[in-house]
């Protein structure tokens, strides 16, 4: 028989009035969560920017000690400024950088405004204006930075986002394949009457996902390898404030966040955690096309940790729910929104999927750089 | 492509598993241990929640069936050297990248620049040899006997191609004869046998088991129905006192396995003893190359290297069912998927990676404190 022991003792969230039982082994999953925070980062890996585990570590060992009094809002994907007069800004910024710069569905420089334009947008704010730098290694083809430049041009008027200042450096690529690094900064005007922010979270809120997940990283990855003969995979690439304004007007969205690096699982992972919540997840309410879940068990990834840039996930008041779902499903990157778990109410702040077939599992938040299987 | 997802999910219907776990419930009255010789099972176990289904006395063992897991630590040094010489370009499959030798780790080494690539299929070894014919390329083929005709046939187009800078560093494995030597230290109940190597050796191959060794014996594939119609075999024999193999794969396996896979494979490769971690030097369980073919091999030296080995962890004896990876003082501590003290936390086949990304889950009862 498992030994069962509370998670109340070992959880830093554990003033809450509930206490939830889970095996020893669970525990020890979180325990070492924890533990391996306290380890040094020696040399950075391709894993420190996968947007899991590795990359929570490389912020809380080595940004968060030195941002963490200077105002820095780390539970949300852009910060809100109040002006006082009503107006509330959201500000962030973002960096880029992939691998091919062109793939189906999508490329660096609409990433770039995208992007940065979710991160807005996801806090009930409608970006505005953005700021851009580049990174240009030597070696770049001109024709290369003008295809991706153009594409940002293309991307900010059709959404009209103003592309305010800009900067350019050109660094050595050092024996490296040349690369472009883009980084956008983003300022948007509150459009919401309470912003949707994490601490708004309550338990028995709904989750809802407003489309199919892990087109992103399959485009990227089938164009880098060269994948994609028949049957390609276009990327989710889209700009969600024409979808999220249409939801400004109903009360009861708590939260929304895009689901990008880290893919779904990387997400409620964070959401469970800064919410100090645990998620309950449903495998058969998540949508998912033919295709990209044929390409993941052929490719042995995980769905659930392929990164998406056009999806949102929402945490609603169960009561609005209903018409958080239509007015998503009646626009067009939201046509295939489906409710796909609720949070739980108490810790611990892990993600408990109930699978297809009806058995459950932890979900684990991505640990590291993406690798394709043996067999 | 698409296709494949509406065949599987075939597979994955609840209604099926309610049915087949209600089967096994029926037939599984006693404790019983079976081992799983596949990572892909222990992975396809654990992600489906199949374990919060089945009854707790039926139990799982891993066995040696992680490639990345069972190669020794003098060869995982054997290759991170390899790596360092200047003149090396390194093909790998992805899982071997964190492993960690006794310094350092082939990711480690490639975030310094040095230059290892991944490849899916070891047919990219080709495209990376005529384009950089000034590198030497250096093929790590490491895999089971799924994997060794494929490896055959990558050197079969280098010797048409008149490839003259690539080579392998050998690391391939036979299953089988392995479980012979490991069952005589290790008696499970029953074991559930890999469908993808017996989709290249036939059923005839895991005769054995049942015949020599006593053994019940059931290939399975690797869906939740699978897995499942595997272990009712399994419970069924056990119960029955009748040892047996059975094949309850039999979309891709056939009696006789994959005849052209096979016979591609005797041309290129004779039996050789190699190294196994934590089972030692067994004879006939690797391969070598022959005729030709010898040409393209690097050979891992046998006492050039001095190795730390990897006493801290338990990996050793968690690939031979004699430890569960939470037995390991290390296990989720300091050894985690990030940063992994041995291989079986490093691949997605290791039974440590599997037992740490799908912990043991009971449903989350509630009480008021």
């Amino acid at each position: 028989m498992p030994l069962t022991i509370t998670f109340h003792s070992l959880s830093p969230w554990g003033e809450r009035k509930h206490r939830d039982e889970v095996t020893t082994a669970a525990s020890l999953w979180v325990l070492a969560q924890r533990c391996s925070m306290f380890m040094s980062i020696e040399l950075i890996q391709l894993a420190h920017g996968s947007g899991g585990s590795a990359t929570l570590r490389l912020f809380e060992q080595v940004f968060l000690p030195h941002f963490r009094d200077l105002g820095l809002q780390p539970d949300n994907d852009a910060a809100l400024l109040s002006l006082g007069n009503d107006t509330t800004l959201a500000f962030t910024i973002d960096g880029f950088v992939v691998d091919p710069p062109f793939f189906p569905g999508g490329d660096l420089g609409i990433l770039a405004i995208n992007g940065t334009g979710n991160d807005l947008a996801v806090m009930g704010a409608k970006p505005l204006w953005m700021a851009c730098s580049f990174i240009i290694s030597a070696g770049t083809a001109t024709a290369t930075l003008e295809r991706v430049v153009e594409s940002m041009e293309h991307a900010a008027k059709v959404f009209s986002v103003q592309l305010v200042a800009g900067d350019t450096k050109v660094v050595e690529s050092k024996g490296a394949a040349p690369q472009i690094l883009i980084t956008t900064a983003g300022l948007g005007i509150l459009e919401v009457k309470e912003p949707w922010h994490v601490q708004r979270i309550r338990p028995g809120d709904e989750l809802i996902l407003s489309g199919t997940i892990g087109e992103h990283t399959l485009a990227v990855l089938g164009a880098r390898h060269g994948w994609f003969e028949r049957d390609p995979v276009t990327s989710d690439c889209a700009f969600l404030y024409p979808m999220l304004r249409k939801l400004h007007s109903i009360p009861g969205i708590h939260w929304a966040r895009d689901v990008t690096r880290g893919g779904l699982g990387g997400i409620v992972n964070e959401l469970a955690k800064a919410s100090g919540y645990g998620i309950e997840l449903y495998e058969k309410g998540i949508p998912i096309s033919d295709l990209v879940a044929s390409w993941c068990e052929m490719m042995g990834y995980d769905p659930l940790h392929l990164a998406n840039e056009g999806k949102v996930l929402l945490s609603v008041d169960p009561e609005a729910s209903p018409r958080v779902l239509a007015a998503l499903q009646n626009t067009p990157l939201g046509k295939n929104a489906a409710p796909i778990g609720h949070v739980m109410d108490g810790g611990p702040p892990l993600v408990v999927l109930n699978t297809a077939i009806g058995g459950r599992r932890l979900v684990p938040a991505p640990s590291g750089e993406l690798f394709p299987r043996i067999c | 492509m698409k296709d494949l997802w509406p065949i599987l999910t075939s597979y994955r219907s609840p209604q099926l598993v309610h049915k087949m776990v209600h089967a096994i419930e029926t037939l599984v009255q006693e404790k019983i241990e079976i081992m799983q010789v596949c990572g892909t099972h222990t992975w396809s176990y654990r992600r489906h929640g199949l374990d919060s289904l089945l009854p707790s006395h039926l139990s799982l063992l891993a066995g040696p069936g992680c490639p990345v897991c069972v190669t020794d630590q003098e060869d995982i040094d054997w290759v991170i050297n390899l790596a360092q010489e200047r003149q090396n370009t390194l093909v790998t499959f992805g899982d071997i990248m964190r492993v960690p030798g006794s310094t350092t780790s082939l990711a480690e080494l490639r975030s310094r620049g040095t230059d290892i690539q991944i490849a899916l299929s070891p047919l990219k070894a080709l495209d990376i040899a005529l384009s950089q014919p000034s590198r030497r390329v250096i093929l790590v083929a490491l895999g089971f006997e799924t994997t060794v005709p494929a490896i055959a046939a990558t050197l079969q187009s280098a010797h048409r191609l008149g490839l003259g800078n690539l080579s392998v560093a050998l690391l391939l494995k036979q299953l089988l004869p392995a479980l012979r030597h490991l069952f005589n230290s290790t008696r499970p109940d029953g074991l559930l046998c890999p469908g993808h190597v017996a989709t290249i050796t036939g059923k005839d191959a895991f005769a054995f088991l049942p015949k020599e060794l006593d053994i019940p014996a059931a290939i399975a594939g690797f869906e939740p129905v699978d897995i499942l119609m595997g272990l009712a075999e399994l419970a069924r024999q056990i119960s029955a006192g009748a040892p047996q193999i059975a094949n309850t794969y039999p979309r891709a396996v056939s009696d006789q396995g994959n005849l052209t896979a096979q016979s591609l494979v005797r041309s290129t490769f004779a039996p050789a003893p190699t190294r196994w971690r934590g089972l030692g030097t067994l004879d006939g369980t690797g391969y070598r190359l022959i005729g030709r073919w010898q040409r393209f091999a690097v050979t891992a030296p046998t006492d050039a290297l001095t190795s730390l080995g990897t006493s801290q962890c338990l990996c050793h004896l968690v690939i031979l069912g004699k430890a569960q990876p939470e037995a390991c003082l290390h296990f989720g501590t300091e050894c985690t998927p990030t940063r992994p003290l041995g291989p079986c936390m490093v691949s997605e086949e290791g039974t440590c990676a599997a037992h740490y990304y799908f912990p043991l889950l009971k449903p989350m009862g509630r009480t008021e404190a």
